[in-house]
């Protein structure tokens, strides 16, 4: 088998010994730098990769878009939304996890002396990549594709149909996302091309995120209507070609059917050569690259201390001003640690845009019907939920090497390296957000005492979520280890614990909101458990500056 | 003043440091040598307190490492074997972060700052991100970082790293400067004539434990050579087997045996 291989990659210009060390090297640095402790701070025996927790992701997608459809729409409408929700998971996980994998610039330094060709070390990388898209794709596929042989208006052949159509589809959509991170790599504005992936990355899960709410909220059959008469639009959308197919040929494949499925394979195959060859060429002009130099004078009269414009006045001691400076500047400059670190942020703003675009963001104090304020309920929780996500990430940088500075430091208060980042996510990301919610309620409501209370709550539930966070969820001192493939996520069951409590308040919150002694209650409670949170975090941050400090 | 009594330190099954023991003075520089793996930096990172010690005791400027590490890091300047610093940020900006770090008042931080990068000809580079400087360039914002709180103790880890000969000279004259105001320093480097230009004792560690501990002179004239090197290569010889393998490989004869009177010590 590994005979016929070399041969194969020889025919192909590829050198087989290379290709096989160059594998196995990079397959085995993954993994070996993915352990969940790296990620997660628990012991080194446990090696449960975070890629495990992508994977579990889009299992569990998976399957709850296909059983919410499952007897409830056609074969079309059920492969549509299946198709597309992969489509999409695999784009969005690609750009934020693996978007090094194919051209990593690190590469260049140890890799650009060696006699190794372009084409070599892309199909190594290709190699790479191709064993966490398999694993995504499977996830994605195998539910739907199994799933979907029990629907209504389907035959046995919906399963391989199923699989070409999604085979297909996220094949092509890893090759255009790699060939548009692979060129954005050779750009001198690399940094600022991240921003509006990052943000793109928003869309397209708020679009999810759209799709996902409807199936829950669907109690007049609008969904079945929806799916059986689409929309015109939709006929543009290659998904919709895909699930065409899958309708098609799933009774009893045809000739035609049968040369589509044939097309559709050749197709990817010309994609993915394509995908190789241009990554290739990219790598191979990549190879007399220079660093290109950026000037950044300091503002006159700053030089010797750090400077903080309007958020001077919240950070307190010389610690708080580190980790809010250093927090800001990073944030700023940092490509790959912004997308890492907006991804959270996504939820809030489909909740708040998808609530808008429906007419679904009603006042939950003078509304109580659940079809009207459960948007805007869950919006003000999941602006808090984001925090810890946040948070998280941002132990997580390229320079981690450098937080040597903060270890060597004589830090009197390690606690305020923490809350210097949890100020700057809250005086950068998540104050403008409650303002910004605060407006919108207040365009929809005409209440400013109700938009007020609601981005009030939010406000300081999201210091009680970025308190939780440096004492349960923080591996580290913040920008202190290196970024894990899979570790975007967080971890897993303080997310789960602290969704849990945000749910069960949000549930109050329905209940209640019309009661002044509700949201006293909920600022009085919020402002007591910060003050145990804010001991054990500083007892925890003492613990993770080595009982040196 | 450094004074390290019965330093242990293991990671697992292995054992780094074997207890070992040395003061170094105020206005003494201290150079620390050894082969690869001997514990030279992790010694270093235990007084710099990057690590924790498994057992024994450090006293800076007579503070206890472990029950006052913040008086002790504030009396440290520490320069690491790797310019490991945040590539996102200019000279100046790093310079500005670690003087916040170092509770330094911003005017006497500025003006230290141009100090030190016009000393080291930085100035024109100050306001560049460090991913866009040299290896050298990055070494002296490095150097200047560690000097930056004025220090009583300096800790050197391969200092010269990607120093040019000019830059290089400037760094010497610095040290023996900071020498005659008084300072600690403990040199730890592979540069053997270095360290026996700048140091007037020199600590060689082997295997976790400290071979030879005395006055750079007295070494020196206990080998026939009389270099650092010869005293080096006695103190730390591999064993026959390995160097006559060694011997193999590169097509030489296993280099003779050079003589056995050097002051060796254990522990």
């Amino acid at each position: 088998m590994i005979g016929w291989l070399a041969s194969l990659l020889t025919a192909q210009g590829i050198d087989a010994r290379q290709f096989f060390a160059l594998t196995k090297a990079f397959l085995l640095s993954d993994l070996r730098g993915m352990h969940y402790t790296k990620a997660t701070g628990t012991k080194p025996s446990h090696v449960v990769s975070p890629l495990f927790w992508v994977v579990g992701q889009c299992l569990t997608l998976s399957a709850i878009a296909s059983l919410v459809l499952f007897m409830r729409v056609e074969v079309f409408f059920f492969s549509f939304v299946n198709l597309s929700l992969a489509v999409v998971v695999i784009a969005t996980t690609v750009l934020v996890e693996f978007q090094e994998v194919v051209l990593n610039p690190k590469d260049l330094m140890i890799l650009g002396p060696r006699p190794i060709s372009p084409r070599t070390y892309t199909a190594a990388r290709f190699a790479n990549l191709l064993l966490y898209v398999a694993m995504m794709f499977l996830a994605l596929t195998i539910q739907p594709a199994i799933v979907g042989i029990g629907l209504r208006d389907t035959g046995p052949w919906f399963a391989p149909a199923y699989l070409l159509a999604s085979f297909t589809g996220c094949s092509v959509m890893v090759c255009v996302v790699i060939l548009g991170l692979s060129a954005l790599g050779n750009s001198e504005t690399l940094e600022g091309w991240k921003t509006v992936l990052a943000w793109t990355q928003i869309i397209l899960i708020l679009v999810a995120g759209y799709g996902a709410q409807m199936m829950f909220r669907d109690k007049q059959s609008q969904l079945e209507v929806w799916g059986a008469f689409p929309p015109e639009w939709i006929e543009y959308l290659p998904t919709t070609w895909l699930a065409r197919f899958v309708e098609q040929a799933s009774i009893t494949p045809s000739f035609s059917t049968l040369t589509i499925g044939g097309l559709m394979l050749l197709f990817t195959a010309v994609c993915l050569a394509v995908t190789v060859r241009c990554v290739a060429f990219l790598y191979k002009s990549m190879q007399p690259l220079t660093v290109q130099i950026r000037h950044r004078p300091m503002k006159p009269g700053t030089l010797g201390g750090l400077a903080f414009g309007a958020g001077h006045p919240l950070a307190r001691g010389p610690e708080q001003r580190v980790g809010f400076w250093l927090c800001g500047k990073l944030l700023w400059r940092d490509g790959n640690l912004r997308m890492r670190s907006l991804l959270p942020f996504s939820m809030p703003l489909a909740a708040v845009g998808l609530a808008i675009a429906t007419g679904q963001f009603a006042n939950p104090m003078t509304n109580h019907d659940p079809a009207q304020v459960t948007l805007p309920i869950l919006a003000v929780y999941l602006i808090a939920l984001s925090v810890p996500h946040l948070i998280y990430n941002l132990t997580f940088n390229d320079d981690h090497d450098a937080a040597w500075l903060l270890r060597c430091a004589p830090l009197r208060q390690p606690i305020g390296l923490g809350l210097g980042v949890a100020k700057a996510v809250m005086f950068w990301i998540i104050t403008p957000t409650c303002v910004a919610f605060a407006g919108v309620a207040l365009w929809q409501w005409g209440d400013p005492a109700a938009a007020l209370l609601h981005a009030s709550l939010a406000w300081l539930l999201s210091w009680v979520m970025a308190l939780a966070a440096l004492w349960l969820a923080v591996p580290d001192l913040p920008f202190s280890r290196a970024p894990d493939r899979g570790g975007s996520t967080g971890p897993v069951l303080v997310t789960a614990a602290l969704s849990g409590l945000a749910m069960q308040w949000g549930a109050l919150h329905y209940f209640f909101a019309a009661s002044i002694f509700f949201w006293i209650v909920s600022f009085v409670v919020a402002l007591l458990l910060m003050i145990p949170l804010l001991k054990k975090a500083d007892h925890r941050f003492r613990k993770l500056a080595g009982g040196m400090a | 003043m450094i004074e390290v009594v019965n330093l242990v330190k293991t990671f697992g099954s292995n054992t780094a440091l074997q207890g070992i023991n040395f003061t170094v003075r105020p206005g003494e520089a201290t150079g620390c040598l050894g082969p690869n793996g001997a514990g030279k930096s992790t010694t270093l990172k235990i007084l710099a307190g990057l690590v924790r010690p498994t057992s024994g005791e450090v006293r800076i400027c007579g503070h206890d490492l472990l029950t006052e590490p913040l008086e002790v890091k504030r009396r440290i300047g520490y320069v690491p074997e790797t310019a490991a610093m945040y590539s996102g940020l200019t000279a100046n900006e790093y310079l500005s972060l670690v003087a916040e770090l170092y509770h330094i008042d911003r005017e006497q931080a500025a003006d230290k700052i141009r100090t030190l990068l016009e000393g080291f000809q930085l100035t024109e580079a100050a306001d560049r991100q460090i991913d866009a400087l040299s290896k050298g360039m990055r070494q002296k914002v490095l150097i200047s970082s560690a000097l930056l709180h004025d220090p009583d103790v300096l800790i050197f880890d391969e200092p010269l790293n990607g120093l040019d000969v000019n830059a290089a000279l400037t760094f010497r004259r610095l040290v023996e400067g900071l020498i005659d105001q008084g300072k600690t320093v403990l040199y730890c480097s592979h540069i053997l004539d270095v360290v026996e230009r700048l140091c007037s004792r020199v600590i060689v560690l082997h295997h976790g434990q400290i071979v030879a501990d005395d006055q750079t002179k007295t070494l020196l004239s206990s080998t026939p050579k009389g270099s650092l090197e010869a005293v080096f290569q006695e103190l730390t010889r591999l064993s026959p087997e390995i160097e006559r393998d060694a011997a193999m490989v590169s097509g030489q004869s296993p280099i003779g045996n050079p003589p056995s009177s050097l002051p060796r010590r254990n522990g």
